[in-house]
């Protein structure tokens, strides 16, 4: 099970003298029920990827495959958009309805559901962390962080195996960025795989099993964190921060400490700690 | 001169007839020359004080001084928003003009400025905001990053002596980020009086003040390295920077001494040198 992405191309304002080509023989594959990292400077084409893996956009060239669906057959479409969820950036593109419950049922009703669509609404809500009383609320005014929550509940209504997120911390502070990112480590921990736009590194690299750098629509690297940060300290990619505490731990092995990756502060300091006792003894 | 910029006392402020106080008795002095950052989490009140400065909001209690005038007295409203001007979170919201230099100059036409000293002041705001070769673009065109210094220089063509920025960081990527945190230091350092809200304690660095919000209140104020060593960082909605986070573990564990400043090249020279 994956989706797999092989050769894709994708041109915007075709035989224009817009044309641009935003995505140019893209070929990558995503495990089911792994978490993936979409990382890249503004213009590297991340969220026409992101567009393509549930087939809101139809590839120029090349192929898209989910599970064993592909985009060029137009009678699986359908399959493919309940399979890959979507969860658009701004929120406010996303939710339409005058309350959070019909926001929720409206999938489920597409894909032709029509029972317990209330217990459903009920569970998915529960799922990001928000109570019934949501329910008859209008979805616009709610604060930031609880708007992404419940576009995201409205995806997972429908139970997908794939949650593509883009760019799901932008704009939020501290805590509502620690509260997304639990959540969404759940929705992965119970098999959906995550597939997150982002272009902050230091999230990808705590919370990816794979990263995927994108450079001006082609793929610059892909691989494990530790091997992004590897990769990045030799090869910039621009607009790409190597995040301070990788670039220490890159600058550490080089003076010959060597010592299991982490992004996370504690992880980090634990391994440190130990690495200079283990030496001193 | 005057070397009072804003002089807050026992500010309060409700957006609901009865019932909680966004703002509840703020006491701050702003002074000439001042970078203050103002943190706080999500519903901290800090963009509802961020208004105060320029008069958007009025105290419902207590009182707000720019350069001496009272804000709540309607006379003063021209002369304070030449005082202090606003810059907000997502510079869509700001830009009114298709062509970036007609932007920069909205600001100086509306005060009735001469022709002349139109084109001075906004070619002066865009070359100190890095714009000058796009004088002539289409204001959408630009990146993220772009777009905020544009904003920002809508900011500078006002010629104010104070500018307030409201988390004009939030919406960008890291490469934005940087070009509007040096933007607000050459403007600093050019004497401007900055007040900088945010909840990124990595932008706090060039601060002379820092000053934390907490449901309406102010509940802390020092400098940024004193900020760094409080343990209430986490109730107040605020994150160390990963690097200082983690350099306040090694120390508490005694890996490294307190000595050692949370620097990259300093903590791997203090790390590898005794292996």
């Amino acid at each position: 099970m994956s989706i797999s992405i092989k050769n894709l191309t994708h041109i915007y304002h075709r035989g224009t003298p817009l044309e641009v080509a935003a995505l140019s023989d893209v070929s990558l594959e995503i495990p089911g029920g792994s978490w993936t990292s979409i990382v890249g400077h503004t213009g590297s084409g991340k969220s026409t990827l992101a567009q393509h893996m549930n087939a809101l956009l139809l590839p120029d060239m090349g192929e898209v495959v989910v599970d064993d669906l592909s985009v060029s057959s137009k009678k699986d479409l359908r399959e493919i958009r309940r399979k890959v969820g979507l969860v658009f950036q701004y929120p406010e593109q996303q939710l339409f309805a005058e309350t959070v419950k019909d926001e929720l049922s409206f999938g489920p009703k597409n894909w032709g559901m029509t029972d317990n669509l209330d217990d459903l609404s009920e569970k998915v809500l529960d799922q990001v962390g928000l109570d019934r009383t949501y329910l008859d609320r209008s979805p616009f005014k709610l604060s930031g962080g609880e708007k992404r929550r419940v576009a995201i509940a409205s995806v997972l209504a429908v139970s997908p195996s794939y949650l593509v997120l883009d760019e799901p911390t932008a704009g939020l502070d501290a805590s509502g960025r620690g509260y997304l990112l639990k959540l969404l480590n759940k929705i992965n921990n119970s098999g959906t795989a995550v597939v997150m736009v982002t272009h902050d590194l230091e999230i990808a690299l705590d919370m990816s099993d794979r990263i995927i750098a994108l450079q001006l629509g082609k793929v610059a690297h892909s691989g494990s964190p530790r091997d992004t940060v590897l990769y990045m300290s030799s090869n910039p990619v621009p607009g790409l921060l190597l995040p301070s505490i990788a670039d220490l731990w890159v600058k550490l092995s080089k003076y010959g400490m060597e010592i299991p990756f982490s992004c996370d502060p504690s992880t980090m300091a634990k391994n440190i700690d130990e690495k200079r006792r283990g030496t001193k003894k | 001169m005057d070397i009072s910029i804003a002089s807050l006392q026992g500010l309060s402020y409700s957006y609901l007839e009865v019932g909680n106080l966004a703002l509840d008795g703020i006491d701050l002095e702003v002074q000439r020359g001042d970078w203050i950052a103002l943190l706080g989490g999500n519903g901290s009140g800090k963009s509802t004080l961020a208004k105060h400065f320029n008069a958007l909001l009025t105290p419902m209690q207590g009182a707000c001084f720019i350069c001496g005038m009272d804000s709540r007295d309607d006379k003063n409203l021209w002369e304070i928003r030449k005082t202090v001007s606003m810059v907000f979170q997502n510079p869509e919201n700001q830009i009114v003009s298709t062509v970036v230099e007609d932007d920069t100059a909205f600001g100086p036409e509306n005060l009735g400025l001469p022709t002349e000293e139109i084109r001075a002041r906004v070619d002066r705001a865009l070359k100190i905001a890095g714009l000058w070769d796009k004088a002539e673009v289409a204001s959408y065109t630009l990146s993220g990053g772009q777009k905020q210094r544009l904003a920002i220089a809508g900011a500078i063509a006002m010629d104010t002596p104070c500018i307030v920025l409201d988390e004009p960081t939030a919406m960008l990527d890291p490469q934005g980020r940087k070009e509007v945190m040096d933007l607000l230091k050459s403007l600093h350092d050019k004497g401007t009086t900055i007040i900088h809200i945010t909840h990124r304690l990595e932008e706090i660095e060039n601060a002379t003040k820092v000053v934390v919000l907490k449901k309406g209140k102010l509940v802390w104020r020092g400098t940024p390295k004193e900020l760094f060593l409080r343990q209430e960082l986490e109730s107040w909605g605020l994150e160390l920077p990963p690097m200082v986070a983690m350099w306040r573990e090694l120390a508490k564990m005694g890996t490294i001494g307190q000595d050692v400043p949370p620097e990259t090249e300093r903590l791997v020279q203090a790390l590898c040198q005794s292996l």
